[in-house]
């Protein structure tokens, strides 16, 4: 977090209206556990406060919602927020997003007019109360939400992406534990259309396997939630990008969104960033699991939204803050077209998706979808969304979805000891390029996917330093997901690189591959691409889900 | 292409200025404590030279805590080993009045003379394929039933739930997602969490059985 505010007091909040009331401590279905502590920073007042209508003054402001140059960047590199407004009509009104995080300022005036009543948690007490901020730390959340949804024409401060979805907030980073997020993952499935995570592993270059809670949740909530129609479930990509210099302090190392396994899971929407100019941010991190991007901050500029103490910040950046833009953007999707499912919902956001930076050199123009690393299919793009929304025919949820092998079956695997595996992988030469080994899984026709939806790519190598390894799966048609990248690890900070984790069946996964068929010969190439250490290759999978 | 500078400005969060295994010294560290990172100083490059040297074959599959007692768990159909930090306890007795879900600090010298550590009071446990990364055992193990208990009735389900939890000898805390298939049943913090997850997952009468982990997560 920068550098950025003095700690502040304890200030009284007003809260608008009766409903509100309830939501700040008044009447919660339990509100008999003692909390805030006396020790909290903040403490929140209950008085009544007229519900305004307006303009909103800082609107003009939010160039992530239209982009005039307004904070020095290039017109039209913007979320199309507002634009979907005009056009559609549309402003999230029925759909319900579930904020996860580490605390909300339900009562913050441009927030509580958009809280479903009763839609809280709070972790910390384990009640049906407002996951209120306690310390200047539990900032985080207020600004997510404002992001997506803080109340528009109230005239007070802006406006969120979808200024008229509902919130659900939920504070289960507050406690941290794997039962508390699998727990707000699937609260109120039938309710909650969206859930937004800011938040994931660190981004230090080490694999982070996601927890067996956090898949069974996400999966119990692409299958259940919304009656069927599957939650959809939003992740920030990291901001991992350049996360170690070099001596002259260039950057020498990426982390990879890969490298996650929260954001390897089917089921996971993972965000990147853009700035204002619509190009990557310097903390951006490449990944073959990104799928849009949403508007961030850089180095010159940031995003403004709400922050605690009823106030407004133009500090917040991140991929914390791209994910609640994509996550508003889903949010006017269904708002036009509730019936649709959860993979809709990714297929639309990636159809319609911006080439933005068209001379970025990682753009893929080959494959059936254009793709770039560092942008996954784009920059997201709501009025474009909503217009292919319109017109869209469903793909279907789970139900429908093939699984190639099903999903009964073992996947398609090579190696468990049978010959040619163990492949060593020889060390990296000194000058020259690595020696690169190569293996192939041959896929029949009786694979019925001829549109890739996701790839799930198992991985196993024994090697002292994992992150000596680049490893990249190759389709069919020579489109190449990079799924891990040579790179250092030194999550402790002793100056010593320590062991980027271990590839024990690792679980990558990709969306590079969306629309390709999946027939054919898919080859994995591994090679070392940092001296000193040498390895061996034991093994991988591969499964696909597409239609 | 320097990147220093701008990295300052993210509203990343990470696990900043963890204690190095054996430090003295108590830190409540305030990020640490809300169980999330608040900065990205310790993996954000600090200093140009600073990166990481290699030594040949350095901290091999143990990472840092090589010496550190090794214990297994199961995470679904994963088993995995993780170590003790001999240095260091999460101590979850100050939540959530300080509003800090654990406080991780240095071993007292009567937590270490001790058998064993204090109610509220679990080891850090460090994932040897991951030095620096830690986690702890605030209390629970996540159940998972072998089938959903059936029927439509919310209240019915859960009943059923309940009832084989309370056959199998544990007390169910709370139903964790919409089916009541998987379950936070109640344990003390520390190594009788672990040590109960194990039980039940090696009893067979579970899909899973696995610690309710606390561990530190990056708003990013």
């Amino acid at each position: 977090m920068p550098a950025r505010r003095t700690l502040r007091l304890s200030i009284a909040l007003a809260c608008l209206g009766m409903s509100v009331l309830a939501a700040c401590g008044g009447s919660g279905e339990d509100s008999t556990a003692a909390y805030p502590p006396a020790d909290c920073d903040f403490t929140y007042a209950l008085t009544d406060s007229p519900q305004l209508t307006g303009l909103d003054p800082l609107l003009g402001e939010q160039w992530h919602l239209e982009n005039l140059g307004q904070s020095g960047g290039t017109v039209g590199e913007d979320l199309r927020a507002k634009a979907t407004w005009t056009e559609f009509n549309v402003r999230g009104e029925g759909i319900r997003v579930a904020v996860v995080d580490d605390a909300v300022e339900t009562v913050h005036h441009d927030i509580a007019p958009n809280l479903v009543p009763g839609a809280v948690w709070d972790y910390r007490t384990q009640t049906a109360t407002p996951p209120l901020p306690c310390y200047a730390s539990d900032d985080h959340g207020t600004a997510v939400t404002g992001i997506i949804l803080a109340r528009n024409d109230n005239a007070f401060q802006g406006a969120g992406v979808a200024p008229r979805a509902g919130l659900a907030a939920y504070n289960a980073l507050a406690t941290s534990t794997d039962a508390d997020i699998a727990d707000a993952l699937n609260r109120d499935l039938d309710r909650n259309a969206i859930y937004n995570n800011s938040w994931g592993s660190p981004d230090n270059g080490m694999l982070n396997r996601a927890e067996a809670s956090f898949v069974a949740a996400v999966r119990t909530g692409v299958e259940k939630g919304r009656s069927g129609k599957g939650s959809v479930y939003v992740f920030p990509g990291g901001n991992g990008g350049c996360y170690l210099v070099d001596a002259n302090g260039d950057c020498a190392y990426d982390e990879n969104s890969n490298y996650d396994g929260y954001v390897n899971q089917f089921g996971v929407i993972a965000a990147c960033a853009v700035d204002d100019n619509g190009k990557a941010p310097l903390y951006a991190e490449p990944g073959a699991n990104l799928l849009v991007c949403g508007p961030s901050g850089n180095s010159r500029s940031a995003i403004s939204t709400t922050d605690v103490l009823n106030g407004f910040r133009n500090d917040f950046s991140g991929t914390s803050a791209s994910t609640p833009m994509v996550s508003g953007a889903a949010a006017l999707v269904l708002s036009a077209r509730p019936d649709l499912t959860w993979r809709d919902v990714r297929l639309i956001l990636a159809y319609s998706a911006r080439r933005n930076d068209p001379l970025h050199p990682e753009w893929s123009l080959t494959g059936a979808r254009p793709f770039n690393p560092f942008y996954g299919f784009g920059a997201a793009d709501a009025q474009a969304a909503v217009r292919l929304a319109q017109g869209w025919n469903s793909v279907g949820g789970n139900e429908s979805m093939i699984a190639c092998p099903p999903e009964t079956s073992p996947p398609y695997t090579r190696g468990s000891g049978a010959a040619p595996f163990p492949i060593a992988i020889p060390d990296a030469p000194a000058v020259g390029e690595p020696q690169v080994r190569e293996d192939a899984i041959a896929v029949g026709a009786d694979c019925g996917i001829s549109k890739i939806e996701f790839v799930e790519i198992g991985f196993s190598a024994t090697h002292p330093f994992s992150g000596d390894l680049r490893v990249d799966l190759i389709s069919p048609s020579s489109q190449v997901s990079r799924l891990a990248d040579g790179r250092l690890c030194d999550p402790d900070g002793d100056g010593t690189a320590d062991n980027c984790g271990y590839y024990d069946n690792w679980r990558f996964g990709s969306v590079r591959h969306l629309d390709e068929a999946v027939p054919g010969t898919w080859r994995m190439q591994v090679s070392d691409r940092l001296s000193q250490d040498i390895g061996q290759w034991d093994g991988w999978t591969l499964r696909f889900w597409g239609r | 292409m320097n990147k220093l500078s701008s990295l300052a400005s993210l509203c990343v969060i990470a696990f900043a200025a963890l204690p190095a295994p054996g430090a003295a010294q108590a830190v409540p560290d305030a990020s640490i404590a809300a169980g999330t990172a608040r900065s990205q100083a310790a993996n954000a490059p600090g200093k140009p030279g600073d990166l990481p040297s290699k030594r040949s074959h350095a901290k091999g599959r143990s990472g840092a805590a090589t010496d550190a007692p090794a214990v297994r768990w199961h995470d679904g159909e994963r088993s995995r080993e993780i170590r003790i930090d001999p240095a260091r306890v999460a101590d979850f007795r100050a939540a959530p009045s300080a509003g800090k879900s654990a406080v991780v600090r240095a071993r007292s010298d009567a937590e270490k003379a001790a058998p064993g550590l204090p109610a509220g009071v679990s080891p850090v446990f460090v994932d040897p394929d991951a030095a620096g990364q830690i986690r702890a055992l605030p209390g629970g193990v996540i159940v998972t039933l072998k089938q959903p208990p059936a029927g439509n009735d919310v209240a019915a389900r859960e009943e059923q739930a309940r009832r084989q939890l309370a056959d199998a000898g544990i007390e169910p805390l709370r139903p964790i997602g919409p089916d009541a298939r998987r379950w936070l049943v109640a344990s003390p913090p520390g190594m009788p969490a672990l040590e109960l997850a194990n039980r039940l997952q090696e009893s067979g009468v579970f899909e899973s059985a696995s610690p309710n982990w606390w561990k530190p997560r990056a708003l990013k």
